[in-house]
Order: structure tokens, then sequence, then C-alpha cells
């Protein structure tokens, strides 16, 4: 099965974008995660037009386009059980 | 402190010139209230002196609100063809998860690079409330006022509109960040829905302060700001007929003058309506363009119709928005639609046609005669003669040599008649009663035109007496005369002959 893309959006090199960052490399280790998608990290300050794009109003932001529908999840995913609830991967009731 | 017009004239004036250049500014108010068509039509005043223009939306879809512009008479979608214009959409999505911290400094990231793009001057960000919705941030204030400042810094004249109904005592901060606030409410009394705009601040400058109405209209917005109206207009010197020779005869020959305020008072059935139709139907003969406010009336225009033949009808708009101020003032018993007047003057919104008759009832003191209006016609229902027929006078007629003869006024089947009342022996009279009055002269007439046959008859008696009796007595005198004459010669004749008979014997003693 084809891993899909989940791209993690930060702007600029800011305490909460290096604590994202950190949070989703640990999610990475996770194998239920690591099975369905692969991870990319944007800096928007390199891609501005990106921030238009994906209509990005906060930052941290991890968004999964495919499959669908689309997620979105703002901030610095501190919560692990909680993103992967917000990615379809845990039940709602796990969360 | 500069300003930047607002591209509403009356709201330039509220404001002393327009909203504060490269400022915020915060249009609060609830929904419906009109905030995004004032926000277009600042927008859309920009882009027409060819600068370019930043809106964030929240609420509507970009294709949407250049639908608005459009449909508005703001070629929306010219302007973002042309690049003027920069659309950000800013709409939530409401399928977000929030998990830990974060910032909103992609907003800013993402106004700048489109105020940069088109080189704008101008940012509209609507609405506020919309843009932190679902985002739930522990200091959205902060990011507010980050925002304010860096709108500041950069020299962009914003407009920022927010929902009110936020309970928190929060609420208040964005009052403080902001340069200007406008409230926009809508108030609902008697069934009537009023728009009103108030200016909460502006700062380092004055401002009106009252609750000023407006209405949305087909091309946005209409303010017309009745207080803030100064009263320096040039006076008309061109005039206007009414249709009605004689009443122009009574306002110096020619009519009122244009642009005058005309009241025409009086009660029920006394013809207001008439002669209001008559002045207009008027000044489209003449080629001017007229506008039928029907205050009283319900819906349609029936009732501005004029009455009678080889009229054009007028264009009824009685239940136009741009009257609802109008309407509600009158509704209220305010009486200040005189002022409303002034203001439209001002404004230039009717001034072409000049004559705006106006109605108003006798009964209730809503019109005041010779306060308000210019030339007040007034039209008592009860004349003098206790006829029920109506009569008219011109109580006050600014600028004019006016007639102030009360007339009779009739109603035929040819429009509007008016006719001199009778006057004579100490008393004015008219309808009925004046054709009593003047059969009633004509019978004395004849009875004094008979009389004056008798007189004759018997002087020309006299004078027959007179002379018979005159030429008896000349022949009685001159019988007289001659008697005595006779008498006179024999008695000389006998003394001639006793004087001869002395002599001799005189003559003959010697």
């Amino acid at each position: 099965m084809v891993r899909q893309v989940v791209r993690l959006y930060v702007l600029g090199d800011t305490p909460i974008a290096r604590r994202a960052i950190e949070n989703l490399r640990t999610l990475c280790a996770q194998p239920e995660f690591n099975a369905l998608y692969e991870t990319e990290v944007i800096d928007l300050l390199e891609h501005p037009t990106l921030a238009e794009e994906e209509r990005i109003i906060a930052t941290p932001v991890l968004i999964r386009k495919l499959p669908e529908p689309m997620r979105r999840i703002i901030g610095d995913l501190s919560n692990q059980e909680r993103v992967l609830v917000g990615l379809d991967i845990l039940g709602r009731d796990a969360g | 402190m500069s300003k930047v017009t607002s591209g509403l004239k009356g709201l330039d004036t509220i404001l002393n010139g327009g909203y504060p250049a490269a400022s915020p500014t915060l249009l609060k108010g609830a929904s419906g209230t009109g905030k995004t068509v004032f926000s277009l039509g600042f927008v859309h005043a920009r882009l027409c002196r060819g600068e370019a223009a930043v809106i964030a939306t929240c609420d509507e879809a970009p294709r949407r609100l250049v639908g608005y512009m459009d449909s508005f008479g703001m070629s929306g979608s010219e302007h973002l063809d042309a690049g003027r214009l920069v659309i950000c959409d800013f709409r939530p999505d409401l399928s977000q998860t929030v998990v830990g911290e974060y910032d909103l400094s992609p907003i800013l990231l993402r106004i700048a690079g489109a105020i940069e793009q088109c080189g704008a001057g101008v940012l509209v960000i609507d609405s506020m409330q919309n843009l932190l919705l679902g985002l739930d941030p522990e200091h959205p204030r902060h990011e507010l006022l980050e925002l304010f400042d860096w709108v500041r810094d950069q020299g962009v004249t914003t407009l920022v509109t927010m929902s009110e109904g936020d309970a928190e005592g929060g609420a208040l901060f964005e009052e403080y960040a902001a340069d200007c606030i406008i409230h926009l409410t809508q108030h609902l009394e008697h069934n009537l829905m009023t728009r009103y705009l108030r200016v909460l601040k502006l700062r380092g400058s004055s401002h009106g302060s009252n609750n000023y109405p407006f209405s949305l209209t087909g091309s946005g917005v209409s303010l017309l700001p009745i207080t803030s109206t100064r009263l320096d207009y040039q006076a008309s010197i061109r005039r206007v007929s009414t249709g009605v020779a004689r009443i122009d005869e009574m306002l110096g020959g020619e009519g009122y003058l244009q642009g005058v305020s005309l009241m025409v008072s009086g009660r029920a059935g006394s013809g207001k309506t008439i002669l209001a139709t008559t002045m207009m139907n008027q000044v489209l003969e003449q080629g001017g363009q007229g506008v039928v406010h029907l205050v009283r009336g319900v819906a349609g225009g029936a009732d501005a119709q004029p009455a009678f033949g080889g009229a054009r009808p007028a264009t009824p708009s009685g239940v136009g928005a741009a009257n609802d101020p109008l309407r509600t003032r009158h509704r209220n018993g305010a009486g200040g639609a005189f002022d409303l007047h002034h203001g439209a003057d001002r404004a230039g919104v009717s001034p072409g046609a000049g004559p705006r008759p106006r109605l108003g009832a006798d009964g209730h003191g809503l019109f005041a005669p010779g306060k308000d209006a210019d030339d007040p016609l007034h039209l008592p229902h009860q004349g003098p003669g206790g006829d029920p027929g109506a009569e008219r006078v011109v109580v006050k007629a600014r600028g004019s040599r006016t007639s102030c003869q009360v007339k009779e006024f009739t109603i035929t089947d040819s429009g509007i008649r008016i006719e001199d009342p009778y006057i004579g022996e100490g008393a004015l009279v008219v309808g009925s009663a004046k054709y009593a009055r003047i059969e009633q002269e004509r019978e004395e007439a004849e009875r004094k035109r008979y009389e004056l046959t008798e007189v004759e008859q018997a002087l020309a008696a006299l004078e027959a007496e007179y002379q018979s009796r005159r030429e008896s007595s000349d022949a009685k005198f001159e019988a007289r005369r001659r008697a005595l004459e006779r008498r006179m010669d024999e008695l000389r004749r006998q003394a001639d002959q006793t004087g001869s008979v002395r002599d001799g014997m005189r003559d003959w003693r010697s």
C-alpha cells in the first residue's frame, strides 16, 4: 500500500515549531502511523505562496490531503493520542 | 490627521473627511446591519481612484464577494481580473483539530504577501470574529493588537468588521486598539426597520456623534446625515410653475422658486394630493423628473398617479428604501421631515427637478406652517361662507411677492380652478353662498332699474305739468298786461284832452 504524505507547515524557527517537529518525529516512530503516512516539514518563510494556497491561518499545522476527507491539525502536536484520533488512526472512543 | 474618503459623501461628513488614513477602523454591528456592504463600498471607492485593495474574507467565498460587488454596480470582477483587487480566503476550516500551542502569524504573512503583490493601500478584513472561529486561541486579542500595529507601520488604511454580541468583557479590547469605531445597528419600530450608524470613536479628530439613519439600496449604502447638514447651499432664483395659472399669479406671477420645500396643508379631502400631482405633472411636462414619496400610502403608487387626464404618470417610489428613515421619522412623530429635505439638497440626491410638494394633514401638529417649509399653501375645509367648498391661502413664500388674498379653490374635471371670492359689503364669501350673493345682487339691480324708470316717468310728468302751468300763467300775464297798457293809454289821452281845454280858457280870459 502506498503511503500518503502528511505535511507539517511551520513559520520560522520558533520554539513552538521546534516542539511540533519533535512531536512529529515521535509520531513517526509509532508503527500504526508509520505504516500509513510519510511526513514532510515545510517552512512557510521559504515558501510564502504556500500559505495562501493551503489557506493556512495558524502554524504549526499538519495537513493530510489524502485519503479524503482532508484533515488539519493545528498546534504543536503535544497530545499524540488526539493527533491519531484527528487522522482517523484511532477511533473516537480511544481519545 | 489625514483621512481617506469612505466613498460615501454622508459618511465623510460625519467622519470629518473619511476613515483615518493608515489606521485600523473597526466596523461593529450585528449580522445584517450592512458591515460587508460598507466595506465593499470603501474598496470600490479606492479602486475607482486607481488604488489597489486587499480583502481578507472570513465569511463569504471570494467568488460570492465579487458577485456582490458586481450586483451593486461596483465592477468587482473587472478589478479582480485587472489585479487591482486581491481577495485572500480566510474562511475557517471547521474540520480542523487543535492540539497544543500554535501562533497566528501566517495571517499576517498572507496579508502582507497580498498587499505586496498588488501594492494595496487599503485592507478590509471581513469579519474578524470568523477569522478566529474554531481556533479558540488563548490570547486572540494579542494577535489583533499585533495586526493593528502592523497596518499602522505599513501605512495601510484598514477596515475591520466585527460582529457584536460577544458577551465577554474582553470584547472591549479591540475598541481600545482601533483608531476609529463605527457602530451599525438596526432598529425595529412599528414594524418598520431602520438602520443606524454611529461613530463611537475617532482618534485625533472631531466627528458627528449622532445615530444617523441609512439604508442599503441597489447601489450600496445610502446615507444622508440630517443633523450634520450645513445650510450653505445657494438659493435658487429660477421659477417653476405650479400648473395652475392663478396660483402662479398668487406666488408673484411665475410660480414657486426651484428647489424650495413646499408644504400643502389642509384637512382630508381638501385637495392636497390633487394639487401636488398637478404640480408634479407640470414638472414632468417641462421635461423634469419627479419622485412621489408616498408618506402615508401603504404600498404601490396608485395614489400617486395624477387624477385627471393629460398627465404622464409619475414614478412612484413610495416604498423605496431611501424613504425608510423618513417614514420612520414620520411615524414617530419626530416632525423632522423637512430637515431631511434640506439634507437631500445638500447631498444632491434629487435636486434636479426642484419641486417637492409635501402633504401634511391639518389635524395634527406635525407640520406647523411657517416653521419648516418655504411656501406653505393652506387649504382650509370650511370656508367663511359656511360652505364645505375649499379655498386656499398662501401663508408664506420666502423671497416671493405673494398674494395674501383668500381665493376660491374648486376641483373640476379638468383639474384645479382658482376663482376670486365675492368681496363686497365688508364680507368675503365663496362657494354656493357666493352664487346666492351674486343672484341677490342681480335682483337688487333689477329692482333699482325698475324704480329708476318710475322716477323718470314722474319727473317727466312733473315737467309737463310745469310746462302747461307756465303756459296758462303766461297767457294770464299777457292779458293782464295788455289790459293795463290799454288803461294807461286811455288815461294818457284823457289827460291830454283836459290840458288843451285849460289852454283855451286861459287864452280867452286874456
